[in-house]
């Protein structure tokens, strides 16, 4: 049916409880694969996740919302379980330990209800699909904890950074997270279906207040392990590159012609990938989370495949212009201190994408940097003006050279 | 400020945006009156009818998706009369312009849509 007009823009708008109750029971699902299970392909594990797939179409096609979240992700689970040892008693097979952990993984997680803790939390009843639930979920919203938990650490995360390196001039926005149900994957990341995406929108009209809303737009019917992993990344491709975005600039940061910009979009999303790899360990599920986000930025990045990304020409000078810039640092920094060098990248990042300057300087900007710092012999002025730069000073010393 | 949304399917933004100044531009001009008046509606009594229009475009992100959503928001001088104009003039002219399967109001993302 026709809109009659967005939403409202303040509030946080949550997807409905029915859609709310399918990414529940698949990202349980997949969740509890890609700690215990990962690199199984099974009839067994089939069976569990066609029998969780057919249940969750089956509630997305219910009229009225009358089985409580927990109550459907209980008697999904029970089903579940119920339909592999069925299976496994007729192919003859054992239920083998991975398998067995991934199911009491499942039992774990609804014998610890998520929605009591959630509605105990806001002194009220659990969601009924009232628009009451609105409240709810924005404060508590344990039915999408994968995606409420990702925002909190990336949120965090950016925040501090741009606290301590956004300049004087930082305006600290608000920032709301939402979630949109969507039919299908929509993105347009060639060979890469993403069931969960997500989108960052400013309001910035009253003076210089800001808002940015992060918008997680997620496919939960196709929901898998793959894209459960780059959730952290997602959200930090979100948060660090988007919603403090210019947020020194005195004036909105509205965008009128969709200018890609390459200093986000790129230089930024490069960043936000290094950052989950540093904070990985070398092994374990974190480590391979780090490399799916590693090779999501590549893909966005890569202008030489035969589909490319629609805005890789401009995240890839994005990436060219931080290499050369991080190079810089690295020189500075010689014999070897790679983690000063780490730490003045991180304030120079931090203040160029703090600074009000604007969507089409910024992709002129960063296409002179690529051209002036990457010939031989490179531009002495701009490569002075950037290893000059520290943490507080005015970065407009830097954007200055790159006009 | 009255808002209202749309959907294009792989079009980019600015092509959108340079068609409705287009559109607004004939409309000023009076090229359009016979279609306004065939509709019952008139020339909307706006000094600037460029400026009572504005497109957003769908917010920056990982991944631009197929099917982009633009809000159309009405400036606070004669809204109603621009939301007729935009639904009746504009919208269709789109449609012929880009195809009907490219540009549509309804939420294509959404399972009943």
């Amino acid at each position: 049916m026709p809109r009659d007009g967005p939403a409202p823009r303040g509030a946080p708008r949550h997807i409905e409880l029915p859609k709310r109750k399918v990414f529940a029971l698949r990202a349980a699902l997949f969740d509890a694969i890609r700690h215990h299970a990962p690199d199984r392909d099974d009839a067994l594990l089939d069976r569990l996740i066609s029998d969780a797939k057919a249940f969750a179409e089956e509630e997305m096609g219910q009229p009225s919302n009358d089985v409580p979240l927990e109550a459907f992700l209980k008697a999904a689970v029970e089903a579940g379980e119920a339909s592999v040892r069925d299976l496994a008693a007729r192919l003859k097979r054992p239920v083998d330990a991975k398998l067995a952990a991934v199911l009491r993984a499942l039992r774990r997680r609804v014998e610890n209800p998520r929605c009591l803790r959630c509605a105990a939390a806001a002194g009220g009843a659990a969601c009924d699909g009232s628009d009451e639930d609105q409240v709810l979920v924005a404060a508590g919203g344990d039915c999408i904890l994968e995606i409420k938990d990702a925002f909190r650490q990336a949120f965090a995360l950016a925040r501090g950074l741009y606290t301590e390196r956004g300049g004087p001039a930082l305006a600290e926005p608000a920032v709301t997270l939402s979630t949109e149900y969507l039919a299908a994957p929509a993105s347009l990341l060639p060979g890469r279906p993403l069931s969960l995406n997500a989108r960052t929108s400013y309001d910035d009209e009253s003076g210089a207040a800001k808002w940015s809303e992060v918008e997680v737009r997620t496919a939960a019917l196709h929901l898998a392990g793959d894209c459960l992993g780059s959730l952290r990344y997602l959200l930090l491709h979100e948060l660090l590159c988007h919603a403090f975005q210019m947020a020194a600039s005195p004036g909105p940061r509205r965008n009128p012609k969709s200018i890609v910009d390459p200093l986000s979009e790129g230089w930024m999303d490069g960043l936000a990938a290094d950052l989950i790899r540093r904070a990985a360990p070398p092994n374990g599920i974190e480590a391979c989370d780090a490399r799916k986000a590693l090779g999501l930025h590549l893909d966005r990045a890569d202008v030489d495949r035969s589909r490319p990304f629609p805005q890789a020409e401009h995240v890839a000078i994005g990436v060219d212009a931080s290499a050369l810039v991080f190079r810089l640092l690295e020189e500075k920094h010689k014999p070897g201190d790679p983690a000063k060098a780490f730490e003045d990248f991180l304030d120079i990042s931090i203040a160029l994408n703090a600074d009000g300057w604007g969507y089409a300087e910024r992709s002129i900007g960063l296409t002179n940097l690529v051209r002036k710092l990457g010939v031989r012999p490179r531009d002495q002025e701009l490569a002075e003006a950037i290893l000059a730069f520290r943490r507080g000073s005015d970065i407009k010393s830097v954007i200055e050279h790159l006009a | 400020m009255k808002r209202e949304a749309f959907f294009v399917h792989r079009l980019d933004f600015g092509r959108v945006d340079d068609a409705v100044r287009e559109i607004l531009r004939e409309v000023r001009d009076g090229k359009l009156d016979a279609e306004l008046r065939r509709n019952g509606l008139k020339r909307p009594a706006v000094s600037d009818l460029e400026e009572a229009v504005s497109l957003e475009g769908p917010g920056a992100g990982l991944s631009p998706e197929a099917w982009a959503e633009i809000i159309v928001v009405f400036g606070p001088v004669a809204a109603d009369a621009m939301r007729d104009l935009w639904r009746v003039v504009v919208l269709p002219r789109l449609r012929r312009r880009f195809g009907s399967d490219a540009v549509r109001r309804d939420d294509p993302h959404q399972p009943d849509a």
